[in-house]
C-alpha cells in the first residue's frame, strides 16, 4: 500500500482570454480531498472540471487561489517541480487514452515507470512490474502490439496500467470512460476502483456519466466555474 | 468564400509561411539563375566581339578585273525580219581615276547579223574598214580615255534571217587599254575601285570607320636595300597611316609611318640591314622600273594574324605568318597596280595568285544589342547592305556575325547549362512546399471537415483550395521575385542586373512568376484536389492512405531513376560524349540530354539511400524486456524505428538539398581549377616570356628574368621547320633538368611512362627525344629508336642531325595546339649553331593571379626595358577564352545555388521540426503530463533533427559526389586536358554542413520554446 494524497483547494480560479474577453473557467473553487477517498467532479460541457483536474495535477496553475497536495503547495511550484511531483506521485488517465503510438503496450507502461528514474520497484524490475500489471489487467496477449492494434477498452487498460505503473498516490482520470460503451466503461471502472482499493491512492475523476459517479465516494458538481454540489455519492442498486 | 480563404491565410502565418517558403524558394532560385542568365549572356556578347580585330572585310572579288566598262546593244526592234537592218552600239567608260591609254575595242558580229560595210563611227565620226570588214573585228584602236570618259562606236548590220529576239543576240565586245590589259566584256558587270567601294560603305547605316588595305605576295628577290637583297618571298601591304591607329594589332615598333614612307617587319629589315630612313627598291612584276621607297619606320606584325588570313571561301580563316612584309601608302600601290593586272594578262603571269582588295570595315559596337543573338541579326543586316553596294562584285567576310553566332550557341548552351546546374534546387524547393503541404495536411483536414459540418459543399471546398493556392501563388512568386532580385544583387552584384536588356529581365521575371505558379499546382493545388477527391469517398480511407509508404517506394521510382541514369550514361559514353577533343577556342557543342544522368541519379541514389535507411531503423533490435535505461534514448530509438517513414520524407527533402549544394561546389571548384590548369598548360608555366624577333635573346637571359618572386626560368626554343623523311615537324627544345620545376606536367601528357621518367629519359640521352603518339604512330617509332631530321642552322642550310627517341608524350605544356618531338636544348644549339631562345617560361613563388602579375610586371619594366618582350600570364590566357563556354563563369551561378542551398535546407530542417511539433504536440503533452523532464523532450525533437540531419548530410555528401563526377565527367570535353579528380572544396563543404546543423540546432531551440508555450490541458482535451 503506498500512502495516499491529501488534496486541498483553496479559492482557486482560472481566467482565460478568448476573442479580447476574460473567460472565468474556475470561479474560487475550495474543496479538500481526504488521502485515500475517491471522488467524483461532475457537472455539463465547459463548466471547468478538466481545468479543476488540469490545476490538482499540476499541468497548470491557477490565476488565483492555492492548492495543496499534502502538505505541498503545487501552485506555486515551477514547471519542473511540478513535473517531478506528476512523475512520482499522481497517476493519469485521459478520455482518448493518449497512448504513445510509437510504443507497445507493454512500453507504453515501462515509459511512465523509466521517468521516476528508479530501477526497481518494490524488489522487482521495471519490467518484472509493467508485466504485472498487464497480466493483472488481462493484457498480456496484447502487451507486444502498438496502440493501434487495440480496442478502444484495450487502450484504455493500458492507460490505466501506465496510469500505476509508478504506484501513484493520486489517481486523475479526465473522462476515462467518455469514448467507451457502457459495459466496456464499467469494466475500465471496476479496474480503477480495484487499483484504487489496492494501492490505497486517492482517486479524482472527472465526469458527467451519473453512473460512473455514483460508483464513487463522493460527488462534487461543478456549474459555471463554482462548486454547486459536493455530496456523498448515492449508491445505486 | 475568398474572404474567408484570404483570412485564413492571414490568420495562419506560421501554416502560410510554410506553404509559401518552398515556392519563394523555387521562384527566388529560378528567378535569380535567370537574371544571373541574360547578365552571363549579355557579358558573352562582350566578350564574343571583344577579340575580333576587323569587324568586317569587303573585298573586291576581281581585284584586278578591268576598270573599263563596255556596253553593247542592239537598235532595230525586239525582233528583226530577214534583212531587216539594225545598229549595234558599244558604249566604253573609263571608270578608274586614271586615263586609259592605247585602248582598243574589239567586236565579233553575231553571226545571225550581217556587217553593213563603211557604215562604223567613232563618237559620231566615220572611220574606215579593214580590209573590207568591221574595223572592230581586229580591234579598233581608239586612243585614250580620259577620266569618266565615254567612247561610243556604232555599226549597221543587216538580219541574215529572221530574229525573232534581238535580246538573245549574244554580244561578244571586248575593250582593253594600256592600263587595264585585261578584256573588259560586253554587258559585264560594272567596275567597282576600292576607292568607290570605300565610300559606299562609309554610307551605310552603322559604320564608323573604313580603312582601304591591300594585299600581294610577291616573289623573293623582290626587295633591295644598297646590295643586299631578300632572299624570301614578300607579303606587299597597302595602307594609310591612319589604319594603324584604328588596328593596333600592327605595332610600330621604330620610326614613324607617314604617306611619303614604307614599313617594314623586322625580318625584312635584319635580312636587308635596313632601318629607318634607309633607301629600298621593290621590283613588281608586270613593271620595268623598280620603285624606290624610304623606310619610314618597323613593325611587329607579329599580333595581325587577320591580315595573315585568307580570303578565299575555301579556306578562310586559315592563315600563314610571312616574316618578311612590306607596307606601302596606298597612293604607291596605285601605281603598282596596273603592273599587277599587266603580269595577270600577260601569258606567263609570275604572281600565283590575284592580290586583296579590300575595305576594313569597323562598326558602331555600342549600338549592338546585349544579346549576341539580336546583335548578329543587325550585322547580318550590315553585311548584305554592303554587298548590295557592288553586287557580284563584292564579297564580304563578316567576322563580327561570325563571332556573334558563336557566342548565340555559346549563349544557348550556358543558358541551358546553367538551368540544368540550377533545376535541381529548383526541384527541391518545390518538394520543400509539397512536404509541407504534407505536414499540414491533417490541420487543413481538420478545417475541412468543420466546414462540411457547417454546410459547405465540395465546390465551396475546391474553392477554397483554388483561392488558397492561389494566394500561396501570388505570395510565393511575388516573396521568390524579390528573393531572386536580392539574391542577385547581393551575391553577382548590379551589374548582373544592368548588363542585362530589359526585354530579357522582364522575361525572366514572367517566366519565374510562371514558374511560381506551376510549383504551387504541383505542390499545393493538385495534392489538395486529391484529398478533397478521396474523403468526398470515405475519410477513414484518406487517413489510412497518409499511413501508406510515399508513391516513390511503392512504384520504386529510386531504381527507375537510377536505371535512366545509367541508360543515358552508356548511351553517352557509347556515342563518344565523354571523349576530349581539341577545343582550340571554339565553340563547343555538348549533348545536353546527358545532363539529365546527373539529374536522375541525384534522384535515384538519394531515394534508395533513404530507402535502405528505412530498412535498416525498420529492423533496429529493440528487444523486449530489456531495461530501458537511458529514456531519451530509448524513446528515440523507438520512434525512429517505427515511425522512420516520417524521418524518411525530412532526410529526402534535406539529402536532395545537401546533395545538391555539395555538387555545385565540388563541381564548380573542379571547374575553376580545371581552366586554371588549362591556363597553366596553354602557357606552359605561371608566365611566358617571348622575346622580340629584332632581338632574339640567349639561354643566359634566363638569369635576367629571375627577378623578386621568380623561382625557376627555363629556356625553350622552337622550330616548325624540322625536316622528317618529306615532312617538316615541330620540334621543340627544352632543358630536361630544368623544366619539370617551371612547367606542369601531369601524368595524362605521358600515356607509357611517368612524367618524372620521361624527362629522365631525355636527360640522360643528350640526342633523345620524346615524339608525339601522332608522330610515334605515323613513322611507327619505338623507344630506342633512331630518327634523322633535317634541321636548319644559322645560316638557315638544312643540316642532318640523328636523334632518338626516349619516349612517347600525348600533350606538351606551352604547346596546346600540338608539337611533334621535344629535344634538349644544349644539342639541338650545338647541333644548328643557334642559340637563340624562342620562349621563357617562369614559374612564380606564389601563383595567385595577383603575385604572377606582380612579376610580369617586374618583368616588363626590368628585363623587358631594354628589349622588347611580350609577357603572358595563366591570367592573360584565361581571359583570351572569354569567348568560349569555357570561360563562362561559373563562380557567380555557384554563388547564387550556395546561398539558395543554405536556404533550403535551413528551410527543409525547420520545416522538419516545425512539422514534427505541429504533428506530435499532443504526444509531447501527454508526455509532459506523465512527469517527463524538458531536457528530455527536447532531446527527443534534438534527437529526430539530429537524425535526419546527420543522414542527410551523409547521403546528400554521397549523392553530391557521384553528381559531381557525373557534371565534370560531362563537361570534360570543353577541357584542353583531362580533369585529374575532383577538387574538394573543404570550406564550402564545411560551411554547408555547419549550416545545416546550426538551421538544426536553431530550429530545435524555438521548438523547445514552443514546446513550452503548448497548454497541456486544451491539447489532451482535442480530439
Amino acid at each position: 500500500m503506498t500512502q495516499a494524497m491529501s488534496v486541498r483547494v483553496e479559492g482557486v480560479s482560472k481566467h482565460y482570454r478568448a476573442g479580447g474577453s476574460a473567460v472565468k473557467a474556475v470561479d474560487g473553487i475550495d474543496l479538500t480531498i481526504v488521502a485515500g477517498t475517491s471522488v467524483a467532479i461532475v457537472g455539463p460541457s465547459g463548466c471547468g472540471k478538466s481545468t479543476l483536474l488540469g490545476m490538482l495535477g499540476g499541468l497548470e496553475k491557477p490565476s488565483s487561489g492555492r492548492i495543496w497536495l499534502d502538505e505541498t503547495e503545487i501552485s506555486s511550484l515551477s514547471e519542473s517541480d511540478r513535473a517531478h511531483i506528476r512523475r512520482d506521485s499522481i497517476g493519469f488517465v485521459f478520455q482518448s487514452y493518449d497512448l504513445l503510438p510509437f510504443l507497445t503496450a507493454q512500453e507504453n507502461v515501462e515509459f511512465q515507470q523509466s521517468l521516476t528514474g528508479e530501477n526497481r520497484t518494490n524488489g522487482k524490475s521495471r519490467s518484472d512490474h509493467s508485466a504485472d500489471l498487464i497480466k493483472r489487467l488481462g493484457l498480456t496477449e496484447h502487451a507486444t502490439k502498438l496502440p493501434d492494434q487495440l480496442s478502444g477498452g484495450q487502450r484504455q487498460r493500458v492507460g490505466i496500467a501506465r496510469a500505476l505503473a509508478h504506484r501513484p498516490r493520486l489517481i486523475l482520470g479526465d473522462e476515462p470512460t467518455g469514448e467507451l460503451d457502457s459495459e466496456t466503461s464499467a469494466s475500465v471502472l471496476d479496474l480503477l476502483l480495484e487499483a484504487q482499493q489496492l494501492t490505497g491512492a486517492t482517486l479524482v475523476i472527472v465526469t458527467h456519466d451519473a453512473d460512473v459517479a455514483a460508483r464513487l465516494e463522493r460527488v462534487v458538481t461543478l456549474r459555471d466555474g463554482k462548486v454547486v454540489s459536493d455530496r456523498a455519492a448515492v449508491r445505486r442498486a | 468564400m475568398l474572404r474567408y480563404s484570404l483570412r485564413d491565410l492571414v490568420r495562419n502565418p506560421r501554416r502560410t509561411l510554410a506553404s509559401v517558403v518552398g515556392v519563394a524558394l523555387a521562384v527566388g532560385l529560378f528567378s535569380s539563375t535567370a537574371f544571373f542568365v541574360d547578365g552571363s549572356a549579355a557579358r558573352m556578347t562582350e566578350r564574343a566581339i571583344a577579340p575580333v580585330a576587323i569587324d568586317m572585310q569587303a573585298g573586291l572579288t576581281s581585284p584586278l578585273a578591268s576598270s573599263l566598262t563596255l556596253a553593247e546593244s542592239v537598235a532595230g526592234g525586239p525582233s528583226l525580219a530577214p534583212g531587216q537592218p539594225a545598229t549595234v552600239t558599244i558604249v566604253v567608260t573609263n571608270t578608274s581615276g586614271r586615263p586609259a591609254t592605247a585602248l582598243v575595242v574589239q567586236d565579233v558580229i553575231p553571226s545571225q547579223l550581217t556587217y553593213v560595210p563603211a557604215s562604223t563611227t567613232i563618237n559620231g565620226g566615220t572611220t574606215p574598214d579593214a580590209g573590207g570588214e568591221s574595223p572592230l573585228a581586229a580591234g579598233l584602236k581608239a586612243g585614250s580615255l580620259g577620266v569618266a570618259g565615254k567612247l561610243v562606236i556604232a555599226y549597221q548590220a543587216r538580219s541574215a534571217a529572221a530574229i525573232p529576239s534581238v535580246a538573245g543576240l549574244p554580244m561578244r565586245a571586248t575593250a582593253v587599254s594600256a592600263e587595264d590589259p585585261t578584256p573588259a566584256a560586253a554587258n559585264g558587270l560594272p567596275a567597282v575601285t576600292l576607292d568607290q567601294l570605300a565610300s559606299r560603305v562609309a554610307t551605310v547605316a552603322g559604320v564608323s570607320a573604313v580603312d582601304q588595305l591591300a594585299a600581294v605576295d610577291l616573289p623573293a628577290a623582290s626587295l633591295k636595300a644598297g646590295t643586299k637583297t631578300l632572299g624570301q618571298p614578300l607579303r606587299l601591304f597597302a595602307f594609310d597611316p591612319t589604319f594603324l591607329t584604328h588596328y593596333p594589332m600592327v605595332r610600330q615598333t621604330a620610326g614613324v609611318y607617314s604617306t611619303g614612307t614604307v614599313l617594314l617587319s623586322p625580318d625584312a629589315a635584319q635580312a636587308l640591314g635596313a632601318g629607318v630612313g634607309s633607301a629600298i627598291s621593290l621590283t613588281v612584276p608586270g613593271r620595268t622600273a623598280p620603285l624606290l621607297l624610304n623606310v619610314g619606320g618597323l613593325a611587329d606584325f607579329s599580333k595581325a594574324d587577320p591580315l595573315f588570313a585568307a580570303r578565299s571561301a575555301d579556306n578562310q580563316g586559315e592563315f600563314i605568318q610571312v616574316p618578311n612584309v612590306l607596307v606601302v601608302p596606298l597612293a604607291t600601290f596605285a601605281t603598282i597596280l596596273p603592273a599587277l593586272k599587266a603580269d595577270a594578262a600577260s601569258s606567263t603571269p609570275v604572281l600565283k595568285s590575284a592580290p586583296v582588295l579590300e575595305a576594313d570595315v569597323r562598326i558602331v559596337r555600342s549600338r549592338l544589342a546585349t544579346d549576341p543573338a539580336a546583335a548578329a541579326v543587325v550585322t547580318q543586316g550590315m553585311r548584305r547592305s554592303i554587298e548590295r553596294l557592288a553586287p557580284g562584285r563584292v564579297s564580304v567576310i563578316d567576322n563580327l556575325s561570325d563571332a556573334l553566332v558563336a557566342a548565340t550557341g555559346d549563349s544557348i548552351l550556358a543558358k541551358v547549362l546553367f538551368l540544368f546546374l540550377g533545376l535541381p534546387g529548383i526541384l527541391v524547393a518545390a518538394y520543400l512546399s509539397r512536404y509541407a503541404g504534407g505536414l499540414l495536411a491533417e490541420a487543413r483536414r481538420r478545417e475541412q471537415a468543420m466546414l462540411r459540418a457547417r454546410g459547405a459543399q465540395p465546390r465551396h471546398l475546391i474553392s477554397d483550395l483554388t483561392y488558397t493556392a492561389l494566394g500561396v501563388a501570388v505570395l510565393g512568386s511575388a516573396l521568390g521575385l524579390v528573393l531572386g532580385l536580392a539574391t542577385a544583387l547581393f551575391v553577382l552584384g548590379p551589374s548582373a542586373l544592368t548588363s542585362a536588356s530589359r526585354e530579357s529581365f522582364l522575361l525572366s521575371a514572367v517566366v519565374s512568376v510562371g514558374a511560381g505558379v506551376v510549383t504551387t499546382l504541383l505542390a499545393v493545388y493538385l495534392p489538395g484536389r486529391r484529398a478533397l477527391a478521396r474523403e468526398a469517398g470515405n475519410e477513414r480511407r484518406e487517413m489510412e492512405a497518409t499511413s501508406l509508404p510515399p508513391a516513390w517506394l511503392r512504384m520504386k521510382l529510386d531504381f527507375i531513376f537510377i536505371a535512366a541514369a545509367a541508360l543515358v550514361w552508356i548511351i553517352t559514353n557509347l556515342a563518344g560524349g565523354f571523349k576530349i577533343t581539341p577545343a582550340e577556342g571554339q565553340s563547343v557543342s555538348l549533348s545536353f540530354y546527358t545532363l539529365l544522368a546527373p539529374l536522375l541519379a541525384w534522384l535515384g541514389i538519394t531515394l534508395v539511400a533513404v530507402r535502405l535507411l528505412l530498412w535498416g531503423t525498420g529492423r533496429l533490435k529493440l528487444h523486449r524486456g530489456k531495461r530501458v535505461g537511458r529514456l531519451t534514448t530509448w524513446t528515440l530509438l523507438r520512434s525512429v524505428s517505427r515511425r522512420s517513414l516520417a524521418l524518411g520524407s525530412g532526410i529526402v527533402a534535406l539529402a536532395l538539398a545537401v546533395a545538391f549544394g555539395s555538387s555545385l561546389a565540388v563541381f564548380i571548384a573542379t571547374y575553376g581549377a580545371q581552366k586554371q590548369a588549362d591556363s597553366l598548360f596553354v602557357v606552359g608555366s605561371d608566365i611566358r616570356v617571348t622575346p622580340s624577333a629584332l632581338s632574339q635573346q640567349s639561354s643566359d637571359f634566363a638569369n635576367q628574368l629571375r627577378v623578386q618572386g621568380v623561382t625557376a626560368v627555363t629556356p625553350v626554343s622552337q622550330t616548325s621547320g624540322a625536316v622528317v623523311g618529306t615532312e617538316k615537324r615541330t620540334l621543340v627544345a627544352i632543358d630536361a633538368a630544368a623544366f619539370p620545376r617551371v612547367a606542369t606536367l601531369n601524368d595524362s601528357f605521358f600515356p607509357i611512362t611517368s612524367p618524372a621518367a620521361a624527362m629522365s629519359a631525355l636527360r640522360n640521352d643528350p640526342t633523345g627525344v620524346l615524339v608525339s603518339t601522332e608522330m610515334a604512330r605515323t613513322f611507327n617509332i619505338q623507344t630506342g629508336d633512331q630518327i634523322n631530321v633535317q634541321l636548319a642552322d644559322r645560316t638557315g642550310h638544312l643540316i642532318p642531325v640523328t636523334f632518338h627517341a626516349s619516349g612517347v608524350f600525348k600533350d606538351f605544356p606551352g604547346y596546346p595546339q600540338g608539337i611533334d618531338m621535344v629535344g634538349n636544348l644544349a644539342f639541338y644549339q650545338s647541333a644548328t649553331g643557334l642559340n637563340q631562345v624562342s620562349v621563357f617560361l617562369v614559374h612564380t613563388a606564389d601563383p595567385s593571379p595577383a603575385a604572377v602579375a606582380r612579376v610580369a610586371d617586374l618583368i616588363t619594366a626590368g628585363p623587358g626595358r631594354s628589349a622588347p618582350l611580350l609577357v603572358e600570364t595563366s591570367a592573360t590566357a584565361f581571359n583570351r577564352d572569354q569567348s568560349t563556354l569555357t570561360a563562362v563563369n561559373l563562380r557567380g551561378l555557384g554563388g547564387l545555388q550556395a546561398v539558395y542551398t543554405a536556404l533550403i535546407s535551413a528551410a527543409g530542417i525547420g520545416i522538419f521540426v516545425f512539422g514534427l511539433l505541429l504533428q506530435r504536440r499532443k504526444e509531447y503533452v501527454t508526455m509532459r503530463a506523465l512527469g517527463i523532464r524538458m531536457v528530455q523532450l527536447w532531446g527527443l525533437v534534438f534527437g529526430e533533427a539530429a537524425a535526419v540531419a546527420v543522414f542527410s548530410l551523409c547521403i546528400g555528401s554521397i549523392t553530391g559526389a557521384v553528381m559531381a563526377y557525373m557534371f565534370v565527367k560531362i563537361l570534360a570535353p570543353l577541357f584542353t586536358i583531362q580533369p585529374a579528380w575532383l577538387t574538394v572544396p573543404a570550406d564550402q563543404l564545411a560551411t554547408l554542413i555547419t549550416l545545416v546543423l546550426g538551421g538544426m540546432v536553431l530550429s530545435v531551440a524555438i521548438a523547445a520554446r514552443s514546446l513550452r508555450r503548448l497548454n497541456p490541458v486544451e491539447l489532451l482535451r482535442e480530439e
